[in-house]
Parts: structure tokens; C-alpha cells; sequence
């Protein structure tokens, strides 16, 4: 007991190994993997119908199976609040609901008519919900939306993240993850904009769905929902689980069998144009085309690759030529000056292009190796189409009170006094300010 | 008794000015100040300097003495007493408040089921050990990760340049803001006041002052970059972000595939916590021993933990509340322990030359 005593006072610190291997090994031991007490959700959505609030998570499976295949399960919960609907699905399921591997956020227009901030607060705040999720709004419910991705994710290799990866990275130039609504949602113009894909019926160019027949009521193109919002769509399991099936060459044929539409099936596809939402005040202000975030990211010097596109092309080398130039860098010198009180945003755009493709006369497909090639005439199109697409969509954006260039911003920071007073002198808030300035955009070609 | 040689003395000040300032911090300063919690820090971190050229004046002028013997010199033992006894309680809430924001940020980050009482026991066995092997042991021990600490804690600040936003709107608050905001989290700096209370232990010549000085400031550029990227980077939101050395580096949407990125940060504050505990703790005893003479440090362990463990488990004091009372009482407290206590110490030195020589 001594020699006991004597060791403990002069490694003290073995005394505190032993304490805490005392404490925690014995827990460590019997407490259930982490799997079997917690549903690792990786997609959520979220819905407003008749109960109040629908919460619908896509949720990994640690099912043991020989394909190496991940297995995902959509599940739902309906409830006047979205606390209550996660308490639900978290009961329906037996599991704890864990938001921390969540890698989007759904939100259907619905929801988006009214401010959304509060149905975020609770995910973010209280559950956990990464704030570099991205958020994406869809035409249908997020659940049928998530229930698409499902059916999209066994049949083929694309997948939703990196589909709003893409999105995100090379169509909108800017990150349309939580974080970024909520800094568009609380600076002083309030307005951010919102990755959107639509899920449509019809031939039309889009990711097509083959078997969609488990998916519940999207023949009224999801108007009304589903009014049952329990975890109905388990119907595939059995079906996925592997180690339910025979084995080798069968069950991939059978899987295949499986994959063929039938007779009753709809073609269903996911649009991603590269469309998006102008979200104001965390409500839907207006839908964006491709064409006006085109005109937006102009003045976005991340933006590159972007394609331009002139029709009837006559010059010294070209006869009544389509040809079709690829940006390939974008540099901007920015100006924000006021003149005689009034703002004005003078941009000095270099685009450095190369000639992509010549669509013509024989004539015209000979110099169409030439990438290099801007001719006078050329400067002047290109000078005059990028001018209207920026003042198209400024336009835009400016009868919506929605700054979604951060001009307002951009002001504030160069010429602090001068702003305060021109909104002062005007009464305008700072939403209202894009509307007020004088855009001088001088645009110079260079060839790569 | 052998004494920490100065270059421990400069890892265990850099240790203690990362307390309390890169989880919660620049949250809180933000809601105050806007992003120029930046200036509100560098202001403050500013006079964890001043703090310091005042100790090594104090150190230069009394080399062998303790702080508790040049109060009791020049002010009475009972004065010496009752400051001492602030200075226990003092060390006390700042313990808690470093223990507290430390498991906040464990158990978002990691042990989502792991409950107070766990991490309580798992804290206190460890500090306790640590005090019991002695100051040159812990600082030697400081020094062996030190480090690794501040690699990983550059290699977060790399990886937030990745999602570097834009710079944020400086000098968009008024003074009075400014000043509140600094006031409200006075409690959170002042760590240079520990090396006061050790400075008996510490050997220190000119070089070692010189040594001290370049890591101080090493340590403050580091946590102003880091207030920088984390303003920088979340902009409008930043008062949303409870840990800013996780959130900087786990932000991007890009870094989502590489998995728990956020590891290093999580290593960096475990380090950082322990060692900062453990060395308020281990100061917290000498003071003890001080105001008790008769008593060991065995007694201040048990009476801190006794302390400790009744806090927690009648008045069920929490995260929010520690937070709140730092925030309203406690820096009336601090300003007089922290800045108005050092000033008065300036004065001590004043006349006279070196105690050593004039023996």
C-alpha cells in the first residue's frame, strides 16, 4: 500500500490515467457504435403544407453490402413547428437525427413566400446544421425533390452536391451555401441569391429519371403535395439491400431489371439551367434567368469562361459568320465616384477571349482556326452585347430593389460620407440605392 | 529553488494570451463593435504589452521577490491579504470561463453526447496532475508542444486565406460602442497578470526580456490575422460563428470532401486549454499558499475543486450565465486586478536602485 502510495505522489498523473480509464473504458465498451444510434442525414428539406411544417432528410444507411455502394433512405415528419417534425422523424426512424455531414439544404418555393430565416434558425442554432451547407430551392417539395435525387443517385454517377458544386463554381461565380444567404439576409440591401432546379415532366433537355413511380404525387406537379407526410417512400428498401438479394451477376441484372421504366412511368427531369432565385428579406423576390446572371457576373471578376455568342458577323475575314468567343480571363477596374452628388460606377472591363467555334461559309470555317482573331467590327459587338446584357440585368435587379451587385457596398467602403448623404438627401434606404447610379462600362477585347 | 528559464516564461505568456480570444471572442465583439472588434483587440493586446514592460520593470527592480512580498512591503500584509484573496477569486471565474467556452467548443465540435460532469472530471484530473508535478514540469511540458501549437495554429490561418471573402467595413461604429465593447470583454485578457504572480520563479535577464517580447508579439500578430480572416470571411455574419478557429477553416464548401479538416483546430484548442488551466490553476494555488501560509498546494487543489464542483453542481452555473456575469460584473473586477493593480506596482519601482544590488 505504501509503495502504492509512494508511486501514486510521484507520477500523480498515472493516478489520473487510471481515474479516467476507471470512468470511460467500461462505457466506451457497452455504448452502441454511433451509426445505430445516430441517422446521418447528408440532404435536408424543407416544406410547408397543412400541419405546419414537413422536414425531409436523406439519410445514409450503414447497411453492410458487397457492392460498396451507398445506401440513402428518404424520410420525412410533419408538425406545426420544424422542431417538433425533426422530434417526429427522429421517433418514426429510432435514431437521433445528425445534421453535422448535411451537405444541402432543400427549400421549396412555397416555403420561400415567406421569410425563411426563422426555419433556418432553428437548424443552424439548435441542430446543428453546417453553415457551409449548401441551399437550393426547387419548384416542387423538397420532399419529392429529395426523393428524385434518390432515384437520380441509383441510376447514375451524378449526384446532387456536385451538381450545385458546379452550379455554384462555374455558373454563378459566387457560394450559395447557408452562410452566404445569411450575409446577403443581414447587410443592409438584404438580398442574396439562391441556387434552383426544377423538376419538370416533358422532353425536355435535362437530367432524365427513369423510374419515378414510387414517388408520390408529383402528377399535379406537386401543388398539392402529399397530405401524408410519414415515411411512406421506405418502399425501396428491401429492394437496395444487397445482402437481401442473390448474389454476383444476378443481382445486378435484377438490378438492372429494376432500372427499366415501365409503361406507367413519367419522364421526369431535373432542369439546372443555371437559373436562380433573388431572395429579399428571405422571401422570393424574383427568378433570375441565365442570361441576367450572365450580365451580373460581368462585373464579377471571378467570372470566366463565360461563352459570347455574335450573330451575322461581317467583316474583312468573316461573311454573315455566328462565331462564338470564350473568355478566358476577365479583369475589372472598379471606379465609385460621385458627380455632382450623383453615384456613378465607371468599370473598365478587359476581356482576354479566344475564338471558340465559326459557324459560316466555307470561307468562314478556314479562318475559324485563327483563335486569336478581333477585328475592329468584332470589338464593337462584343463592346455593344456586353453593355446590354449588364444594363438588362442591372436593370432588372434595380426595379426589385434587390442589389444583388453589392454597388451599395462597394460605395459605402470607397466613399463613406458621400453615400450617407446622397441617402440621406434622397430618403432612399440602402436597398434602394443601386437604382440610383450612373453606369459607365468601357469594355476592351484582347486576344489569348 | 530552481526557477523557468525565459524562454518557458515566453511560451507559458503566449499560452495564456490565446485564452479566452479564439473561440467566442470575436463573436462577442463583433456584436459590440461591428469588425472593429479588430481594433478593440489590438487596443487591448496593446496593453497586454504595456503590462508586460511593467513586469519587467517590477522583475528588474525586485529579482527575487514575489509579488505578494512587494505588495505586503510597500502596502501591509493585511492589503496584501485582501488583494490576494481578489486575486484567488479572480483566477477562479477565469478558469471557469476558459473550462466553459472549452467544452462549448468540444462538444459542438466533437463529443456531442459527452455531458458537463464528463468533461469536469476528465479537466480536473488532468490540471490537478499538472499542478501537482510543479511549475517546471507544466512549462517544460509547454514548451515540448508549443511548437506544434502554433504550426497548427498558422496552418488554420493558411487554410482560411482559402475562403478569404472580401475585406470587412472598418470604422462603421461609434466610440462609445469601441469603448463598451472593450470594457464588456476586459475579463478575457490581462493573462500577463500571471506572469506577476510568478515572477518569483522566473529567471529573466535582458536577452530573456528581449525573447519574452518577440513572442508576445509574434503571439499578438497571429490572433489579429486570425481576427482578420474570421471578419473577412464572415462578414455580416460573424456574430452567428461561436468558434472562429473551426469556422475559418471549415467554412468553405470546397473542403467539405476532405473530411474533418476542422482536427487541427480541435488539437490546437485542447493543447491550449489545458495548459491554460492548468497554469491559472497552478497560480491560482501558489496564491493560496500565499494567503494560507500554514497550507500546501495540496489544499488549494482540493479547495478549488471543492469550489469548482459546488458551483457547478448547486447553482447548475452554466455556459450562458459564466458568459453573461463576465460580461456585466466582471470587468470592474478585472480592470482593477489587471491594469489598475500592475500601474499601482509601476510606482513601487520608482527610487532606489536594484533590490539584489543594494543587498
Amino acid at each position: 500500500m505504501k509503495k502504492i502510495k509512494d508511486s501514486i505522489k510521484r507520477t500523480p498523473m498515472l493516478l489520473a490515467l487510471v481515474l479516467i480509464l476507471f470512468c470511460f473504458f467500461p462505457s466506451a465498451i457497452i455504448t452502441p457504435s454511433e451509426s445505430s444510434v445516430n441517422a446521418i442525414v447528408t440532404a435536408v428539406g424543407l416544406d410547408k403544407n397543412d400541419q405546419g411544417y414537413e422536414v425531409t432528410l436523406m439519410t445514409f444507411l450503414s447497411h453492410p453490402n458487397q457492392s460498396y455502394s451507398e445506401q440513402y433512405e428518404v424520410f420525412s415528419s410533419s408538425a406545426p413547428s420544424i422542431s417538433e417534425a425533426f422530434e417526429n422523424a427522429s421517433l418514426q426512424i429510432g435514431k437521433n437525427i445528425s445534421l453535422f455531414h448535411a451537405h444541402t439544404a432543400i427549400v421549396s418555393e412555397k416555403l420561400l413566400e415567406d421569410d425563411i430565416v426563422s426555419s433556418l434558425d432553428y437548424l443552424g442554432r439548435i441542430a446543428s446544421l453546417p453553415q457551409s451547407c449548401v441551399l437550393v430551392s426547387t419548384n416542387v417539395t423538397s420532399k419529392q425533390f429529395l426523393e428524385f435525387i434518390q432515384e437520380l443517385d441509383k441510376e447514375s454517377d451524378i449526384n446532387l452536391e456536385d451538381l450545385l458544386f458546379y452550379t455554384s463554381n462555374y455558373v454563378l461565380w459566387k457560394y450559395t451555401t447557408i452562410n452566404s444567404f445569411y450575409e446577403g439576409y443581414y447587410s443592409p440591401v438584404k438580398t442574396s441569391i439562391l441556387g434552383h432546379l426544377t423538376i419538370t415532366e416533358g422532353d425536355i433537355n435535362g437530367i432524365p429519371i427513369k423510374n419515378v413511380e414510387n414517388v408520390v404525387g408529383f402528377g399535379e406537379q406537386g401543388k398539392s403535395g402529399d397530405k401524408n407526410s410519414t415515411n411512406e417512400n421506405s418502399s425501396d428498401k428491401a429492394s437496395n439491400n444487397d445482402t437481401d438479394k442473390p448474389q454476383g451477376s444476378t443481382s445486378q441484372a435484377s438490378k438492372e431489371t429494376e432500372q427499366q421504366p415501365t409503361e406507367n412511368s413519367k419522364q421526369i427531369q431535373i432542369i439546372n439551367d443555371g437559373s436562380s432565385l433573388l431572395i429579399k428579406n428571405g422571401k422570393t423576390q424574383a427568378h433570375l434567368s441565365k442570361d441576367i446572371l450572365s450580365g451580373i457576373n460581368w462585373l464579377n471578376s471571378a467570372t470566366t469562361g463565360e461563352l459570347i455568342t455574335l450573330e451575322d458577323v461581317i467583316d474583312e475575314k468573316f461573311e454573315n459568320a455566328k462565331l462564338i468567343y470564350k473568355v478566358e480571363n476577365q479583369q475589372i477596374l472598379e471606379r465609385f465616384e460621385f458627380e455632382n452628388g450623383i453615384p456613378v460606377y465607371t468599370a473598365n472591363l478587359k476581356l482576354f477571349v479566344s475564338l471558340l467555334e465559326a459557324n459560316g461559309s466555307k470561307k468562314d470555317m478556314l479562318q475559324s482556326k485563327k483563335t486569336a482573331y478581333i477585328s475592329e467590327k468584332i470589338r464593337k459587338l462584343v463592346e455593344q452585347k456586353v453593355k446590354n446584357e449588364i444594363s438588362t440585368s442591372i436593370d432588372f435587379i434595380a426595379t426589385q430593389n434587390c442589389d444583388a451587385v453589392d454597388m451599395y457596398e462597394k460605395f459605402y467602403t470607397s466613399n463613406r460620407e458621400q453615400t450617407k448623404k446622397f441617402l440621406q438627401t434622397q430618403d432612399i434606404q440602402p436597398d434602394e440605392f443601386l437604382k440610383n447610379v450612373v453606369f459607365k462600362v468601357i469594355v476592351s477585347l484582347f486576344p489569348v | 529553488m530552481k526557477k523557468i528559464s525565459s524562454r518557458q516564461t515566453a511560451v507559458i505568456a503566449c499560452v495564456l494570451l490565446f485564452a479566452n480570444k479564439i473561440l467566442v471572442l470575436p463573436s462577442l465583439l463583433y456584436e459590440y463593435a461591428k469588425a472593429d472588434g479588430l481594433f478593440v483587440m489590438l487596443l487591448l493586446l496593446f496593453a497586454e504589452l504595456l503590462l508586460l514592460m511593467i513586469f519587467f520593470r517590477l522583475k528588474h527592480k525586485f529579482p527575487d521577490s514575489s509579488f505578494y512580498e512587494i505588495i505586503k512591503k510597500n502596502t501591509g500584509a493585511f492589503l496584501a491579504k485582501l488583494i490576494f484573496f481578489l486575486i484567488i477569486l479572480y483566477l477562479f471565474y477565469k478558469i471557469l470561463l476558459v473550462y466553459n467556452v472549452s467544452y462549448m467548443y468540444f462538444r459542438a465540435q466533437v463529443y456531442l453526447d459527452a455531458g458537463f460532469y464528463t468533461f469536469v472530471l476528465v479537466f480536473l484530473l488532468v490540471c490537478n496532475s499538472c499542478v501537482m508535478r510543479g511549475l517546471r514540469s507544466l512549462s517544460r511540458c509547454m514548451e515540448f508542444f508549443f511548437t506544434f501549437i502554433i504550426v497548427c495554429f498558422i496552418f488554420c490561418l493558411l487554410l482560411s486565406i482559402a475562403n478569404f471573402n472580401k475585406f470587412p467595413i472598418f470604422f462603421d461604429t461609434n466610440i462609445l460602442k469601441f469603448m463598451e465593447s472593450g470594457f464588456r470583454h476586459i475579463f478575457c485578457f490581462g493573462d500577463i497578470l500571471l506572469l506577476f504572480l510568478l515572477m518569483d520563479k522566473i529567471e529573466l535577464d535582458k536577452k530573456g526580456e528581449k525573447q519574452i517580447t518577440v513572442y508576445v508579439l509574434t503571439t499578438i500578430l497571429l490572433i489579429l490575422i486570425l481576427y482578420l480572416m474570421f471578419y473577412s470571411i464572415f462578414n455580416y455574419t460573424s456574430f452567428v460563428h461561436k468558434n472562429a478557429i473551426s469556422d475559418i477553416i471549415t467554412f468553405s464548401y470546397r473542403f467539405t470532401d476532405l473530411g474533418r479538416l476542422d482536427m487541427v483546430a480541435i488539437i490546437t484548442v485542447m493543447f491550449l486549454s489545458l495548459f491554460q488551466i492548468s497554469i491559472a490553476l497552478y497560480v491560482f494555488c501558489d496564491c493560496f499558499v500565499k494567503l494560507f501560509p500554514p497550507l500546501n498546494k495540496v489544499y488549494g487543489l482540493v479547495a478549488f475543486d471543492s469550489m469548482f464542483l459546488l458551483l457547478i453542481f448547486i447553482s447548475s452555473i452554466d455556459y450562458i450565465r459564466i458568459t453573461y456575469f463576465g460580461t456585466l460584473v466582471m470587468p470592474y473586477f478585472a480592470l482593477i486586478l489587471q491594469y489598475v493593480l500592475p500601474v499601482i506596482c509601476l510606482f513601487f519601482t520608482i527610487g532606489g536602485g536594484n533590490e539584489k544590488n543594494k543587498r
